[in-house]
């Protein structure tokens, strides 16, 4: 035990403390957010465009905000007189029955409408009751796919919160559903897997080759077999070491896809996921980080150089892309498709980002991957052992 | 008096076969797919001795020494160290050899100091035994200087003074070393022999293969030349005098096996 933490405080410290090594372990969660942030860019419309001030907006509003008199909502009296007050065009609102809610989302689906304001009953005449006990509530849907939709959104939502927090009854009354645009989704459901997946199997291809191929073509690897320390503990002390700097990759990494994921989906609250989702994803993240490891760690310890590790992890890493992005495009929520390494992580993420997370297929994914980690730690033991291998030079 | 002394090494039959790739066959223009880099060497090596291996490249005296620090597995034969099977108790075996050859080299990234504590660590010795060998060797080999430098940074003499420094850290019992002043100038060079005496006064066992004759001449108690894996000569140094000298006896031999004579 005592030699192999040596081997891992040694292999730590080379990592940690070399400038090009730090590099390769951040610079992935730093692109990973810089990416992810400027994608929706790229993208245009769907997020956080500007607004023509010409745009004719058309607000669909249900007609069921005061029961008792006949007047605009307060909602449509603010939003209009700001418009005005902006110089863009005033919004035309056009009032619907409750009942029909779900038609008039459809028809925002479809781009009929820019914006659906539906309240429960009542709401104006009991938002402003301090006696009742029941908080009445509000919903703004909107399309993320428009850039006038989702600058109505974040006008209208600014707007409501302002009006109605004041009277003490703010978490009841913000908007607590967003209508999200598939095709968006489906576009960030294929991307961030893949690109995701990629970054972190990019970090075990600097890190891995250089620990072992990387020593083997030093001539460094030669010092440690000499000494009493057994091959095991030499390769466990190794893996060990490059989980742990892996994983600060990793934890990195989902940093920068944790920052950047509210914006790739379209609303810039970190809440848009939910804190659970965010701890899914990082165990998913986890247990590829370990997965990749352990596969660079046995092609490593077969090469004969870091030149040689590179070039057998390249083609694997163009395969992971693949099978990466397989489930923003095909059905692989089947709990069979769990038990595949790599496409169950990317699977995994897709559904987190898609609202449709099965807990039980994030587990079996987990396993899958934690078992396959250690049947090649068990590989990777056992090529140490092999002379020919570990000698090669 | 030397054959009362019970040998600490004993080598028995020892073979070594590399299989050959088809590459590699043509690379040494030959059809063999088998590569006798060490065929059939049987030697004893004492307590208190310095045993000279010579030969020209290619002659399998660095397999030899890689078999005996326990880096490649012999094909054949058997080697006994300090009452330990080679095959059987190899970590028994390197707890108590200091090894040292040119294609060993220490992390560029660290200091001789950290390198020295680290390889400390491996070995288990104790916070004390650290700190005493560490200035000792340092100050035996010159190298306190240059002790928080990277390695990489260091000339190539210093760095083969903090590889013997490091293969010495534990105290061995058992000494192999693969030209161990290689790189050295004429000083460190001298510093080097100087200690390996004081090793052997010391009763190590000591194993030094080097192209260098005047060191084997000047330090080796008993000498062994190596043609083509084979042990073309094996004896004491003062009857290599009898032969005419070192360098007389290397080239006859060598010319005997080329067929020149």
């Amino acid at each position: 035990m005592r030699r192999i933490f040596a081997i891992i405080k040694k292999e730590l410290r080379r990592f940690f403390f070399d400038r090009r090594m730090l590099m390769a372990l951040f610079l992935p969660g730093i692109m990973i957010f810089l990416v992810y942030y400027f994608v929706p860019d790229i993208y245009g419309a769907s997020f956080n465009a500007t607004y023509d001030s010409s745009y004719e907006a058309k607000i669909a509003i249900s007609d069921n905000y005061n029961l008792n008199e006949d007047k605009p909502s307060l909602i449509e009296t603010e939003v209009s007189d700001n418009f005005n007050k902006l110089g863009y065009e005033v919004p035309t609102f056009i009032e619907f029955n409750i009942n029909e809610e779900e038609t008039i989302i459809d028809e925002l689906k479809l781009g009929n409408f820019d914006l659906v304001i539906s309240f429960t009953d009542d709401f104006e005449n009991l938002i402003f009751d301090p006696t009742i006990s029941s908080k009445p509530n509000i919903k703004i849907y909107y399309n993320s796919a428009s850039k006038e939709s989702t600058y109505l959104y974040s006008f209208t939502y600014a707007l409501a919160d302002s009006i109605y927090s004041s009277y003490g009854i703010n978490d009841n009354i913000v908007p607590d559903v967003s209508e999200k645009n598939y095709q968006a989704l489906q576009v960030v459901a294929i991307i961030l897997p893949m690109l995701t997946i990629s970054m972190i199997f990019s970090t075990t291809l600097q890190v891995c080759p250089e620990a072992i191929a990387g020593e083997k073509e030093r001539g460094t690897l030669s010092a440690l077999l000499v000494t009493p320390l057994k091959r095991s503990e030499l390769a466990i002390g190794k893996i060990i070491s490059l989980i742990i700097v892996s994983l600060v990759s990793g934890v990195v990494s989902s940093l920068g896809l944790i920052l950047s994921l509210p914006r790739l989906l379209g609303n810039d609250s970190l809440t848009t996921l939910g804190v659970e989702a965010y701890i899914l994803l990082f165990l998913a993240i986890i247990s590829v980080v370990i997965l990749f490891v352990n596969i660079a760690m046995c092609v490593s310890t077969f090469a004969k150089s870091t030149k040689e590790a590179t070039s057998y992890l390249g083609p694997l890493l163009v395969m992971f892309m693949i099978v990466a992005m397989l489930p923003g495009i095909l059905d692989c929520s089947n709990i069979g498709f769990a038990f595949v390494p790599i496409l169950n992580i990317s699977q995994v993420m897709s559904s987190i980002i898609y609202g449709t997370m099965d807990i039980t297929y994030l587990l079996l994914s987990f396993l899958t991957n934690i078992v396959l980690s250690c049947a090649f730690v068990a590989i990777d033991v056992k090529l140490f052992n092999v002379e020919s291998i570990v000698m090669r030079q | 008096m030397q054959q009362e002394i019970k040998p600490s090494v004993i080598v028995t039959h020892l073979s070594k076969h590399f299989t050959l790739s088809n590459a590699q066959r043509k690379k040494r223009k030959s059809e063999d797919k088998i590569l006798k880099a060490v065929d059939d060497i049987s030697f004893d090596l004492y307590p208190g001795e310095i045993f000279g291996l010579l030969g020209p490249n290619g002659a399998g005296k660095t397999t030899t020494l890689r078999i005996l620090a326990t880096l490649l597995k012999p094909s054949g034969g058997s080697v006994e160290i300090e009452g330990f099977n080679l095959n059987k108790d190899s970590e028994e075996i390197r707890k108590r050899i200091g090894f040292l050859t040119s294609e060993l080299k220490l992390d560029n990234f660290f200091t001789p100091d950290y390198t020295f504590d680290f390889f400390a660590s491996i070995y288990g010795l104790g916070e004390e035994r650290r700190k005493n060998r560490k200035e000792f060797l340092f100050q035996k080999f010159g190298i306190e200087e240059y002790r928080y430098k990277k390695i990489g940074e260091l000339s190539s003499g210093m760095k083969q003074k903090v590889s013997l420094a490091i293969s010495l850290l534990h105290d061995p019992s058992f000494i192999i070393y693969d030209e161990p002043t290689n790189g050295l100038d004429i000083i460190a060079s001298k510093a080097v022999e100087d200690y390996l005496l004081e090793l052997k006064e010391e009763g190590k066992t000591i194993i030094i293969s080097t192209h260098i004759m005047s060191i084997i001449d000047k330090l080796a108690d008993r000498i062994a030349i190596m043609l083509d894996g084979k042990i073309a000569y094996l004896g004491d140094a003062k009857d290599v005098k009898d032969e005419g000298g070192l360098e007389n006896l290397f080239f006859r031999l060598y010319e005997e096996k080329e067929g020149k004579r």
